[in-house]
């Protein structure tokens, strides 16, 4: 008979759920892509009722349900924080309070009550332990060390795991307040960035600075050897605060704070003035101090827990420049990082967990699987068009599907992408996507400004071919498993420079998507296509949505924005649209 | 517009008095948020209706709506850039959609999903003239510089046509003999009156909450920061335990 699990992430950031059947991932998706609210924290009702459907299922078919986190450890670091810091905490604790009285301390209840689901199949994982999972058991790997880095669990900030035969066991931690995922969102909002979202951004800002902060950002956190690292509390709020993450120390320090939404390079893309350079700057002493201490806990690791593997979750290591600088030196063979470091991955990093666990003992496991949300027929995309009076052609097979496509790509349009089942994660993997050719600096620059309405100094990730990507990124075998994500940067190798102009960062580097056939058929060939006519192996690739919404789940969606953006051409299933119908 | 909190919003920006840009830009935003939530109600409909004929009309009012958050964003981040002022608030992105659902009303599931075709339509109509005349009101404020003004007039204008597609649609059902129109209207404004007092009404227990919780803070907390030692530490891990 078949057993399922059921994984739930919610009410912190990113809600999802992941759906487990006799031990592989069958199903998972966010919250976010059914109400369209970025990073929706609510409980994943709308998720959970996909799930159970789409598989033919109703809840009582499952067999175990497990939250991502243990509820009440984290309450009662939050009730210490305010103890600690009283009676600064007061703000701190009343919205808190709150937030856990009205919804979070009834998480089992809740759980109970609106799934009709009975109190003892519900299981609780650990917030770490959760992440360590969402990796390792992803990947079929005997004997791994893991290392999880995020801003806050219930307590933990920053864990090492052994991964051996299948059983997780942790072997050392760092604990709250202490936490270099805090530090850099701090830092994040300190250069007017959204916390949870504008990380990458800093890391962008990053390549435009130099190390003359250095010495300032050593007096907030620095290299330690008793510990890793040190971090002076002073420098920061957000232990007893939950609207201000750092001090007037800090200010004091660094002078103002960037106001959001203000300019930061001008139209040649040059830094805009002074205050350009110092924020530029601080993006790089921040980014620079991060990489440091993420190689000397790894160093720390393979110390305690030596192996050829290496895994790595928690939403700092959706860092994809700090995974590259900070192990291109590690004495681990192979580097895992896969689509789901963050918190959303604490649904399938909990239900994977529990049936290894709890459920079914000593089981291999390998889905590596992305693409685990949504898909619709062409039969209700070609419905949904007519309903919408959109005009269409309509493709008979892929193939002239393909050679459509990747002509018009060669002609400098921008297109978007709408295939198979949704991916899940932060990333766009080739499912719902936003492309053009990479050569074209003019292209991105529009894609940037005036479709996806992005800071002129964020760079553009790009789709390569794998057996082609030699030619033209310092390729790291190292990094082999986690290329496919998107998890890592490149650096161009001077091969074909001119082939790269609109997906290269100011530094030369790039967040690549290795592709191969046996990952996605469909976009390998599209690109693969592309290649025959430009004799270009590549994409520049960006999520299907605009800005401050998620990607996209459904045709509507896709629709939605596809009319309201300037993009060129849509092809969604078997059907193309355009622009001006 | 559907956004039902939009109401208090109105009424603080209405008595804007002074010109700080900051204050003006953080209502702008809240604006541009409220529109943003009412364009994913009218999404889900378009998603959801069975009526194969209003798929269109929906998606089309969605498009409109998101439109207009981003007016509202884009003016706000204008006057952010032609002020010297450096106290704008940054909110974490789970915060931002806390604050959509809020100015919504927005709860697990959509509105649509919530109401028949009928109560939808009706809900529409009375929600886009709420906009309308709030919007208008605020275009003939004097205290907002000459292109707020012109933003909020357009928007006005633009709920008014919300209400005119709205009206028509009713207006077909009628004709055809549909009954149960007026009904449904009272229903609506039953409905929108009765979630803006349970609105109201957790605003007040919010009030209330936030008083007694700081009694707790000022009475409990240092009595434990005397007594208690940090020490929550569990080494035995049950996985059927919330700690
Ligand atoms: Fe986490
Ligand atoms: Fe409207
Ligand atoms: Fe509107």
């Amino acid at each position: 008979m078949n057993k399922y699990v059921l994984g739930i992430s919610c009410y912190f950031h990113d809600s999802s759920v992941s759906l487990v059947k006799n031990g592989k991932i069958i199903s998972a998706v966010q919250e976010e892509r059914f109400t369209g609210i970025k990073g929706d924290s609510s409980f994943p009702s709308r998720s959970i009722e996909w799930c159970l459907n789409s598989n033919n299922l109703k809840i009582s078919d499952i067999n175990y349900i497990v939250f991502y986190e243990k509820p009440l450890k984290k309450f009662l670091r939050i009730l210490n924080s305010s103890i600690e810091y009283f009676p600064k905490s007061r703000s701190f604790f009343v919205s808190q309070m709150k937030r856990w009285l009205s919804e979070k301390i009834w998480t089992k209840t809740n759980i109970v009550k609106k799934l009709k689901f009975s109190s003892d199949k519900i299981l609780f994982c650990q917030h770490h332990l959760s992440h360590a999972s969402s990796i390792y058991y992803t990947n079929n790997l005997s004997h791994s060390c893991i290392m999880v880095n995020d801003g806050i669990g219930e307590d933990q900030s920053f864990s090492i795991w052994s991964g051996e035969k299948n059983k997780i066991k942790l072997l050392d931690e760092i604990l709250f307040p202490k936490s270099l995922g805090l530090f850099y969102s701090t830092m994040t909002s300190f250069l007017g960035h959204q916390i949870n979202e504008g990380e990458n951004k800093v890391m962008s800002m990053s390549a435009y600075g130099n190390n003359s902060l250095d010495n300032k950002l050593n007096k907030v956190i620095s290299i330690s050897d008793k510990n890793i690292f040190h971090q002076n509390m002073d420098y920061f709020e957000y232990q007893f605060s939950l609207y201000n993450n750092f001090s007037n120390k800090l200010t004091n320090l660094l002078g103002d704070p960037r106001t959001p939404n203000t300019e930061f390079l001008n139209k040649d893309l040059v830094l805009l003035s002074d205050k350009s350079k110092k924020y530029a700057n601080i993006a790089y002493s921040t980014q620079k101090i991060t990489e440091d201490i993420i190689e000397r806990q790894s160093n720390h690791a393979y110390e305690i827990f030596p192996s050829d593997n290496m895994c790595l979750s928690g939403g700092v290591h959706l860092n994809c420049k700090a995974n590259n600088e900070s192990f291109k030196n590690s004495k681990f063979k192979n580097i895992y990082i896969n689509f789901c470091p963050s918190d959303s991955g604490g649904s399938i990093g909990a239900s994977l967990w529990a049936w290894n666990n709890v459920i079914e003992k000593n089981e291999n496991i390998l889905n590596q699987d992305v693409y685990l949300g949504p898909s619709f027929d062409n039969d209700f995309i070609e419905e949904t068009l007519k309903d919408l009076k959109i005009n269409y052609t309509k493709f008979n097979t892929y193939k002239e599907l393909l050679s459509d496509a990747s002509n018009y790509l060669l002609k400098n349009k921008i297109i978007c992408w709408f295939q198979g089942k949704l991916e899940f994660g932060k990333r766009a993997l080739g499912n719902r996507s936003i492309l053009a050719r990479p050569d074209n600096k003019k292209l991105s620059q529009k894609i940037n400004n005036e479709i996806k309405n992005r800071e002129s100094f964020q760079p553009f990730a790009s789709s390569v071919l794998y057996e082609k990507a030699e030619e033209y990124f310092d390729i790291d075998s190292k990094f082999k498993n986690s290329y496919k994500y998107m998890s890592v940067v490149a650096y161009d190798n001077k091969k074909n420079t001119n082939k790269l102009s609109g997906v290269l960062h100011v530094d030369n580097s790039c967040r690549i998507q290795l592709v191969e056939e046996t990952d996605n058929t469909l976009y390998y060939n599209l690109i693969k296509n592309f290649f025959h006519l430009s004799n270009i192996p590549l994409l520049l690739n960006t999520s299907l949505n605009l800005k401050g919404e998620p990607i996209v789940d459904n045709p509507i969606k896709a629709i939605s924005t596809f009319l309201r953006s300037n993009c060129d051409l849509m092809y969604i299933g078997n059907f193309k649209i355009y622009k001006n119908d | 517009m559907t956004s039902f909190n939009f109401k208090s919003i109105f009424k603080t920006i209405n008595k804007k008095n002074n010109s700080l840009n900051n204050q003006e830009s953080d209502f702008l935003n809240n604006f541009g948020l409220a529109e943003f939530g009412s364009a994913l109600d009218m999404l889900a409909a378009a998603e959801l209706t069975t009526t194969n004929k209003l798929k269109k009309g929906y998606l089309n009012h969605a498009i409109d709506e998101f439109r207009h958050a981003q007016l509202f964003f884009k003016h706000a981040k204008n006057l952010i850039n032609n002020s010297n002022n450096n106290s704008a608030n940054v909110s974490g992105v789970a915060e931002i959609g806390e604050r959509i659902r809020y100015l919504n009303f927005i709860g697990e599931k959509p509105i649509y999903s919530e109401l028949n075709e009928l109560d939808f339509i009706n809900f529409v109509m009375i929600s886009e003239a709420a906009a309308e005349k709030y919007f208008t009101k605020l275009s003939n404020n004097k205290n907002f510089n000459s292109e707020t003004r012109a933003l909020f007039s357009l928007i006005a204008k633009e709920e008014g046509h919300h209400v005119l597609y709205a009206k028509k649609e009713l207006e077909k059902r009628r004709k055809s003999g549909v009954k149960g129109i007026y009904k449904s209207y009272l229903y609506i404004k039953w409905f929108r009156f009765k979630t803006d007092l349970l609105s109201n009404t957790r605003k007040i227990w919010t009030k209330i909450g936030d008083l007694i919780l700081a009694l707790i803070f000022f009475i409990f907390i240092p009595i434990n920061k005397i007594f208690f030692k940090k020490n929550y530490k569990f080494n035995t891990y049950d996985p059927r335990s919330m700690i």
